[in-house]
């Protein structure tokens, strides 16, 4: 191919960030090949590299929110998730968090499905070698062979704008005991060249580790003697178009996926098993060949600590529960949650061995530790664009994060700007700390430099109460029909009619609860009492509006009252952060000559170079005072 | 630094003076008085005295009303001019903190204000650039020497002990699925909540029973009457204050006067200097028994509220049944005028009289080395607001179960987190990473 094709948007890598970038690019731009989407390998596409889970505490609000945007990931989810449940369904709706298993085949050929339903986006199997500039602007990319079958591709594509989205694949190293493979994942190669691309120019790197458990094979295993965790008898979905359990709607479809049912696949339930304290005796005294504890290994998250780091940290413990899920209704393959490793063979096969039930159990695949680079994010802003170079977007793993959620969330973030970016208009779609978790993710990136991978906690979010699954839609859609995100697709208009309707139903059930006695008290009174519950709720206003609601407006509505009167004590704190949000520093101020300023403060603002005086303020080292000195040296400099 | 709040600063030095001057503003500043005001307040007129209403009874103060943009920030601005008595002036200011969207301006926020609103030109700014970092610096020094003293390490604890008992808290809600995550107990929360609200509560009591004293150290000069006391007042001082009569008790009452003393490595150290009339039981003209009652009282409360004493004699015998920090022979114009132990002084000669005004101020600056005891008023807003905070907290706990976890523990710990907040400036602030390594450290986290 000797043409260089052009795109409004290239997206480079087909993981998590990277399909979603590449559907919220075309949801924005709409017509035909707006959208490039280069991967080392079109058939891996949507893989789910680890536990083939989506959801969880904080990430489930992440999954809606991506939802209520008009992203990717909740629709894949709902049409292809084996295993719903609500976690933290007994405590208060600011902390529930819906989570899923997915068939990971199903879910990987439905994320395909729906990116090859899209005329805006064209697929390209290469790997990326160089960026192409003009001054300080990344214009497309040059290509070079990539690991999969066809080796078609054009030697360069000219872009409006980049994203790139690499995941564990930079320079990725995989280990297993004292044995290392070059590859971001499992039997497949890394990309190495990229790496030293983004340090010529000039961008500051790090290196972080995560790990995967063994998988088994389940006939091997005596499924019927273990405990079985079966999953939520009334599960959820993740959209709002996706219809309840029982219900009859229309649902929705994209090219070959569709959910006009609720769950799409049959439930199926894991077992639990445990590691035995034998087991634990054996990794003890094989610790000195675990790379970890031979200090060669890069950083990884203390909240999904390894096997060996559980039996070295937590000596007392003699065993620890492992989940046996299954990975899919393809295949037999289970995955064992809860023993990440990077053992050797030979202790992780006794770890496996004397778990209850796996006495026989083959080993498809040993757990193994990936170490990748990633770039810092300081190197970032809020939208994803790197304050180096016009025209380049970075999201995903590669900013130091962990997980498909967080992984999609900036991927959705990225896509948009990169979008705007093309059309000619600013690149400024940046969510607020109090609007969204995923205003805190890309917040807490461009404050603070990982120092594992980052994870997404309800504790990170202060405004955890008005963050909430139930309230996503009311939250972000606004935001995606302002962007112009529902505009292109009939899927989007869907969502626009389907929102409409809700904030109906959401504005006549505030009338009713203003209007209603219950018990002899206001109805807003009784939502905040423990016993009057969403059923009754349900009940009493559908007797007073001669109409029974739908559950998900009634649990947005009671939420929200119940919280209102301490999300009303943080107001003014928002409306504080939000005027010091809007006041933006220039990213090209020299700190350097800033001298009055405190030298603490001076080298903070010089790492970080925050976009807007609340970033500023969440830096270690900077006072109220420095900022306050801060306004008046940025505002000489105007 | 936003300026959408209302900034609240005394704009006076912190002392006995006839009338001090607190400056609100921002876009509430008229609202903000009027909530304070016994009446509406008449917004035609610039000047007026306000009855204001406060803890402490309904305060008379002149006021000068400035509407925006014709005032030194360039927004509306409401100067208070109240009696400079320090209790006065904090129990107003911190009625004025707890009205809404009102705060503690941060150092220089008022000229940064009136720079931004284009009231300052751009020279004007640099002096503002280079006072605000002498400020942030005087501040964060303070600030040091705050966490570095004994409350400082008093609050710091509370700090540890509320981020730890958070982490519980945020580990059952975001761990609650692990199996090793045991939520803390309704109960036991209870009780550790109770234990902070109460060193809270002493500190800020601790903190009013000292400052009705005084909000800077305090130094008397002491002694029989006629020792010279208040020649030497004077001229510590160096001006004419007080009567000096070389008849016993022409100074019936305490003379307290601010005295500023540049000192080469301690910076300005401001002190208020108190010239106490003479001890009743060194007098050799008789006082009546009403007199003498009365002098008595004025010296034994200025004695209790004093942080150096300076003991007079020009004999060097020194008889004083107090402690004394320095021992002063007055009167020494003669070289031969030694004693062991005192410095010699001279008002006449001049003899040491700067040695003396350095080691007044290394003397004030020691007795007060824990006096960061007082809180800064910004720092008992703070304090204050994580009180009320662990309050609702532990009213929002007050009806769970002692043995199971607390049933709003997301409503507990949006309380609790603002309160470690609040607290930050005082003991240290703790970043919501902090509180998630806790949990890593104390749960095996991770299934």
């Amino acid at each position: 191919m000797g043409e260089t094709p052009f795109h409004a948007v290239v997206v480079i890598g087909g993981g998590h960030a990277g399909v979603e970038a590449a559907w919220a690019a075309a949801n924005m731009l709409g017509g035909e090949g707006t959208v490039g989407l280069v991967t080392l390998r079109a058939d891996t596409v949507g893989t789910m590299s680890c536990n083939p889970a989506i959801g969880g505490l904080a990430k489930g609000q992440l999954v809606n929110e991506i939802d209520a945007l008009g992203g990717l990931m909740a629709l894949a989810a709902d049409a292809t998730g084996i295993n719903f449940a609500l976690l933290n369904r007994s405590r208060g709706p600011a902390v529930r968090g819906p989570r899923t298993q997915s068939d990971k085949h199903a879910y990987a050929r439905a994320i395909r499905g729906m990116i090859a339903a899209r005329p805006e986006i064209v697929s390209y199997e290469a790997a990326v070698e160089s960026f192409l500039l003009e001054g300080d602007r990344v214009v497309g990319v040059r290509l070079g062979p990539g690991t999969g079958e066809v080796q078609l591709f054009p030697e360069t594509i000219r872009a409006g704008a980049v994203v790139l989205t690499t995941g564990t694949f930079m320079r990725g190293l995989m280990h297993t005991g004292e044995q290392k493979t070059s590859g971001g994942r499992f039997g497949e190669g890394p990309s190495v060249g990229i790496s030293a691309e983004l340090q010529r120019l000039g961008f500051e790197l790090g290196r972080l580790r995560t790990g995967t458990p063994p998988r088994l094979k389940k006939s091997t295993i005596a499924w019927d003697r273990l405990d079985v965790q079966p999953p939520d008898e009334m599960p959820e979905p993740f959209s709002t178009l996706t219809p309840l359990p029982g219900s009859v709607g229309t649902g929705w479809s994209v090219g070959p996926v569709r959910a006009n049912r609720f769950p799409v696949l049959p439930p199926t339930a894991c077992r639990k098993t445990s590691t035995a304290p034998d087991a634990h005796e054996f990794v003890r005294a094989n610790l000195h060949r675990a790379p970890m504890f031979r200090g060669d290994l890069a950083p990884g998250p203390r909240y999904c600590p390894s096997i060996e780091d559980k039996v070295h940290r937590f000596a007392e413990r003699t065993s620890h529960t492992v989940f046996l899920e299954p990975e899919s209704l393809e295949s037999d393959w289970v995955y064992c949650n809860g023993i990440a490793t990077s053992l050797p063979a030979d202790v992780q096969e006794v770890v496996v061995r004397t778990m209850p039930g796996c006495e026989n159990a083959h080993v498809y695949r040993w757990g193994y530790a990936v170490e990748y680079d990633m770039v810092r994010p300081h190197q970032i802003e809020a939208t994803g664009r790197t304050k180096r170079y016009a025209g380049l977007y970075l999201a995903g793993q590669i900013n130091g994060t962990s997980g498909y959620e967080e992984a999609a969330a900036q991927g959705l973030v990225a896509g948009v700007n990169a979008a705007l970016d093309a059309m000619g208009r600013e690149p400024n779609f940046v969510l607020g700390r109090d609007e969204a978790y995923i205003g805190v993710l890309m917040d807490d990136l461009v404050t603070r430099t990982p120092v594992e991978p980052y994870r997404m906690f309800t504790s990170r979010a202060e405004h955890r109460l008005q963050l909430r699954s139930d309230n996503a839609p009311d939250r972000l859609t606004p935001h995606a029909m302002a962007l112009g995100l529902l505009n292109t697709t009939d899927l989007g208009r869907q969502r626009a009619e389907a929102f409409a309707s809700r904030q109906q139903d959401i504005e006549s059930l505030r009338s009713i609860i203003a209007q209603t006695r219950v018990d002899g008290q206001p109805m807003a009174q009784a939502l905040r009492r423990p016993d009057y519950d969403d059923a009754r709720f349900g009940q009493d206003v559908a007797m007073a509006a001669g109409k029974p609601f739908d559950p998900r407006v009634l649990r947005a509505v009671s939420a929200e009252v119940r919280y209102e009167p301490y999300i009303q004590r943080q107001a003014g704190e928002v409306r504080r952060q939000r005027e010091m949000e809007r006041r933006r520093i220039p990213t090209h101020v020299d700190y350097r000559a800033m001298t009055s300023l405190r030298t603490e403060a001076r080298q903070a603002l010089d790492r970080f170079r925050p976009t807007t005086f609340g970033q500023a303020s969440r830096l270690e080292g900077v006072t109220p005072a420095d900022l306050t000195l801060l306004s008046v040296l940025v505002a000489r400099l105007r | 630094m936003d300026t959408t709040t209302t900034i609240v600063a005394v704009a006076t030095p912190q002392a006995s003076s006839e009338r001090a001057l607190i400056r609100l503003s921002g876009p509430n500043a008229f609202d903000a008085i009027d909530m304070l005001a016994v009446r509406p307040v008449d917004r035609t007129r610039g000047v007026g005295t306000l009855r204001l209403r406060l803890p402490i009874g309904v305060l008379p103060t002149l006021a000068v009303r400035l509407c925006a943009p014709a005032s030194y920030t360039g927004q509306d601005t409401v100067e208070l001019l109240p009696p400079g008595s320090p209790t006065v002036v904090d129990a107003l200011v911190r009625a004025l903190l707890a009205l809404p969207h009102v705060r503690h301006a941060e150092a220089g926020e008022f000229s940064a204000r009136a720079y931004l609103s284009g009231r300052l030109t751009l020279e004007q700014a640099e002096g503002v650039a280079a006072s605000i970092a002498a400020v942030t610096d005087a501040q964060l020094d303070a600030a040091q020497r705050l966490l570095q003293g004994q409350t400082g390490r008093r609050y710091a604890k509370l700090v540890d002990d509320l981020a730890s008992a958070l982490a519980l808290v945020e580990a059952a809600a975001d761990f609650a699925e692990e199996e090793h995550v045991v939520p803390i107990a309704a109960g036991d929360l209870r009780q550790r909540l109770d234990a902070m609200l109460d060193m809270l509560e002493r500190e800020m009591e601790g903190r009013m029973g000292r400052e009705a004293a005084s909000a800077r150290p305090l130094a008397v000069l002491a002694g029989a009457p006629n020792a010279g006391k208040t020649s030497l007042f004077n001229a510590l001082l160096a001006r004419h204050r007080a009567v000096v009569s070389p008849v016993e008790h022409a100074t019936r009452d305490a003379i307290v006067e601010p005295l500023a003393i540049d000192h080469p490595t301690l910076g300005v150290v401001t002190i208020d200097l108190a010239d106490l009339p003479g001890l009743p039981e060194h007098a050799t003209t008789p006082l009546d028994e009403q007199e003498r009652a009365s002098v008595q009282a004025v010296i034994d409360q200025a004695m209790e509220r004093a942080d150096v004493v300076l003991l007079c004699d020009p004999s060097g015998e020194f008889i004083w049944p107090g402690p004394a920090t320095l021992r002063l022979r007055t009167k020494a114009d003669a070289p031969e005028s030694v004693a062991p132990g005192a410095m010699p002084v001279s008002t006449f000669t001049g003899l040491n009289l700067d040695r003396l005004r350095l080691a007044l101020a290394e003397a004030a600056v020691s007795a007060r080395q824990d006096a960061s005891a007082g809180l800064l008023p910004r720092h008992a807003a703070l304090a204050r607001r994580a009180l009320d905070a662990l309050s609702r907290t532990r009213q929002i706990i007050a009806h769970d179960p002692p043995q199971g976890p607390p049933r709003e523990g997301e409503l507990a710990a949006a309380e609790m987190r603002r309160a470690l907040d609040a607290l930050g400036e005082l003991g240290g602030h703790v970043h919501p990473d902090e509180v998630l390594g806790r949990i890593f450290a104390s749960f095996c986290i991770g299934k």
